[in-house]
């Protein structure tokens, strides 16, 4: 069986959601930030267990502190949301729980997982010590640049969007 | 025509009409060739598979999509950053895209400038703040660790002094004397490290008094006639006569910024001399400014070390003792009463460094706090000591023998003290902090609120502790304690606090 499946990556710039990107599509890496403008889009092709072929359509937006400020014809057709946010930078994960309650209320029956990425730049602990006590619940820590639990994210995505 | 309109007009715009299973059914060639008559818009870009999450009308108003800024790259590397228009009709779509890439990739360029600068604010104000937690657990990392080598090292020095009046043959003596020297060190070091914790939380307070200032000297100078003696090493004193003898300040910070310098200068010299220089440059009406100089003839500092002499955890030579930390602290202390510290060193002919401080002229008090007050040794006095260290216990209780003026009475828990002063009176209790179940400062708080009788309610308080907290003295004041003993200290100084409390009831 093929499907089809529209994965979109939102959340503040800078946060790496196109390095994510560009790690699970190209398995690259690059140090140098280069903003993104608008949306780009590129297709994975992946073999499920359960004999599914599905093309995973990765929407990578532009950043935006909040998500009603961008752009919302990139959400529209979502069958999944990354809402990524750096934890390296505190500004963007400190105010995440209203951007979730409007991802829920908007879409209220789609998925959405919680990434901070950079992970390679901070004390683990340290770190989720402080996603604690901004009350953030997070569901991957990545790391983009050594590719950290990136492939077990879009993993778990898309089983969970095939079953 | 439309050839001309195909060039001219439509050069920027890409017209497509889809059948409803995706075939293009239509298209003009203004750009992506590829996309031609009866290929599917499915194998053009992933982007158009949105178009299978688009609904059919449900009326003809609502049958538009826009998609803005949209990246369009093709595999032949060609990349055209577009608006995408969709209208979905009963059975066709017809698309239209408007290729904006140079208009867009100038916008890119301002926003690429204003978020790499709110990236690299907000990771510095991360990066801050993770700094000054680190900050803070390591100052609250060696006030704690202060305070559990403090209590040992206190009953350490308490024993020793008492060992010392003893009886000792030789031997004896001059063993406690290198062991006595060796808790001296390290007290010192712990010292010199919760006095820097201090400096860099903000916390550190010089404590201003009227003091004699050439007593203090000669108090110095004496001090290391001895230690010098011990290297054979030549001690010169040049103390200026001009000098005013009564002053204001710290003089226990002073103390210690000429005991630093001296004790670096002895630690790097192994022959020929050790000169402390004092003199007064400046006399005004409300202050003097005063150049200390020590000098020696030790190894001397290489220049490069120089500018990194005042640095913490530096030793400019690595046979070196100590924490690393003396002159770091002197350079600190130097700073906070507002002086100035400078160096010149030779290699193999030895160092001088110069400190000038302005200190004020002495203030009228009502009270002269360096005076000695004695215990009424007619009296006796009937003392609780609340501890629960065994060996804090013995040392507390052989110093108050010592006087013989004190009867003695020893818990080891709050709730037995509470028990024992309601049923005994005391002229005073000392108190440690740390107690199991209620601690002393909940025990102080409990004396002064709960009793009416005032002989309780009125219980001279002393609080011996080594939790030596920057504010412990305000802690300890507002539960209601008359006055803190840092461990570890010294016999004379125990003696003196509770003499002072014990006098202030008897008014």
């Amino acid at each position: 069986m093929k499907l089809s499946k529209k994965i979109t990556l939102i959340g503040p710039f800078g946060v790496g959601k196109t390095s994510l990107f560009r790690r699970y599509i190209d398995d690259e890496f690059s140090e140098d930030y280069k903003s993104t403008l608008g949306v780009q889009i590129q297709k994975k092709v992946i073999q499920l267990d359960n004999g599914v072929e599905l093309s995973l359509i990765l929407w990578d937006t532009e950043g935006h502190m909040e998500i009603s400020e961008g752009r919302s014809a990139y959400l529209m057709g979502s069958h999944c949301f990354i809402y990524v946010f750096d934890l390296t930078r505190l500004d963007t994960y400190k105010n995440i729980n209203p951007q979730l309650e409007f991802l829920s209320k908007n879409f209220p029956n789609i998925p959405v997982k919680v990434v901070g990425n950079k992970l390679d730049s901070v004390f683990k602990t340290k770190a989720i010590e402080s996603l604690k006590e901004q009350n953030v619940n997070f569901d991957f820590l990545t790391s983009a640049k050594t590719g950290l639990d990136v492939e077990t994210l879009f993993n778990e995505i898309a089983v969970q969007l095939t079953n | 025509m439309a050839e001309f309109n195909e060039k001219r007009f439509y050069k920027n715009v890409k017209f497509i009409s889809l059948t409803k299973d995706g075939i293009i059914s239509n298209t003009n060639t203004s750009f992506f060739p590829s996309w031609k008559k009866g290929t599917s818009i499915y194998d053009a870009h992933p982007f158009f598979e949105i178009l299978k999450t688009l609904e059919k009308p449900s009326n003809s108003k609502e049958n538009q999509y826009t998609f803005p800024c949209v990246h369009l790259n093709q595999q032949d590397a060609s990349h055209k950053i577009c608006d995408i228009s969709i209208e979905v009709e009963e059975n066709e779509i017809n698309i239209s895209i408007f290729d904006y890439t140079r208009a867009y990739n100038d916008l890119n360029k301002v926003s690429q400038e204003r978020n790499e600068s709110i990236i690299k604010s907000q990771e510095l104000a991360f990066t801050n703040k993770l700094l000054l937690e680190k900050e803070a657990f390591k100052n609250e990392f060696i006030a704690n660790i202060n305070h559990e080598i403090s209590t040992p090292v206190s009953s350490i020095q308490g024993f020793l002094e008492l060992l010392e009046k003893t009886k000792l043959d030789y031997e004896q003596e001059e063993l406690i004397k290198i062991i006595k020297k060796e808790s001296q060190h390290l007290k010192r070091i712990f010292s010199d490290m919760l006095d820097l914790s201090k400096i860099e939380l903000g916390s550190f307070q010089l404590t201003e008094e009227n003091f004699d200032l050439v007593d203090l000297l000669e108090s110095i100078s004496s001090s290391y006639t001895h230690i010098t003696k011990e290297k054979a090493l030549k001690f010169i004193v040049d103390i200026d006569p001009k000098i005013t003898k009564s002053m204001y300040g710290d003089k226990t910070r002073i103390y210690q910024i000429i005991n630093n310098l001296l004790n670096n200068s002895i630690k790097y010299t192994e022959d020929g001399f050790i000169k402390l220089t004092v003199k007064r440059i400046e006399g005004k009406s409300n202050k003097q400014k005063i150049k200390i100089e020590i000098e020696d003839s030790g190894i001397g500092i290489e220049k490069e070390n120089l500018s990194s002499i005042f640095l913490a955890f530096t030793q400019h030579n690595e046979n070196g003792e100590g924490s690393g930390l003396g002159l770091h602290i002197v350079s600190k202390l130097t700073s906070l009463m507002g002086g100035s510290i400078n160096v010149e060193s030779t290699i193999n002919e030895g160092s001088k460094f110069t400190v000038e401080l302005k200190i004020k002229h002495e203030q009228e008090t009502t009270e002269d706090s360096s005076k000695k007050i004695q215990l009424n040794k007619q009296k006796k006095y009937r003392v609780i000591v609340v501890e629960n260290k065994l060996t804090t216990q013995y040392l507390i209780m052989k110093l108050l023998l010592n006087e013989g003026v004190f009867f003695i009475d020893v818990v080891s828990t709050a709730e037995e003290a509470i028990k024992a002063i309601e049923n005994r009176k005391y002229d005073l209790m000392i108190l440690d902090i740390k107690l199991p179940g209620m601690d002393g400062f909940n025990l102080a708080k409990t004396i002064r609120e709960k009793y009416s009788d005032s002989f309780i309610k009125e219980l001279p308080i002393i609080a011996v502790s080594a939790l030596n907290t920057p504010n412990i003295k305000n802690i300890c004041a507002s539960n209601g304690i008359d006055s803190f003993l840092a461990k570890p200290f010294t016999q004379e100084l125990f003696i003196q606090k509770i003499a002072k409390l014990l006098n202030r009831r008897a008014k």
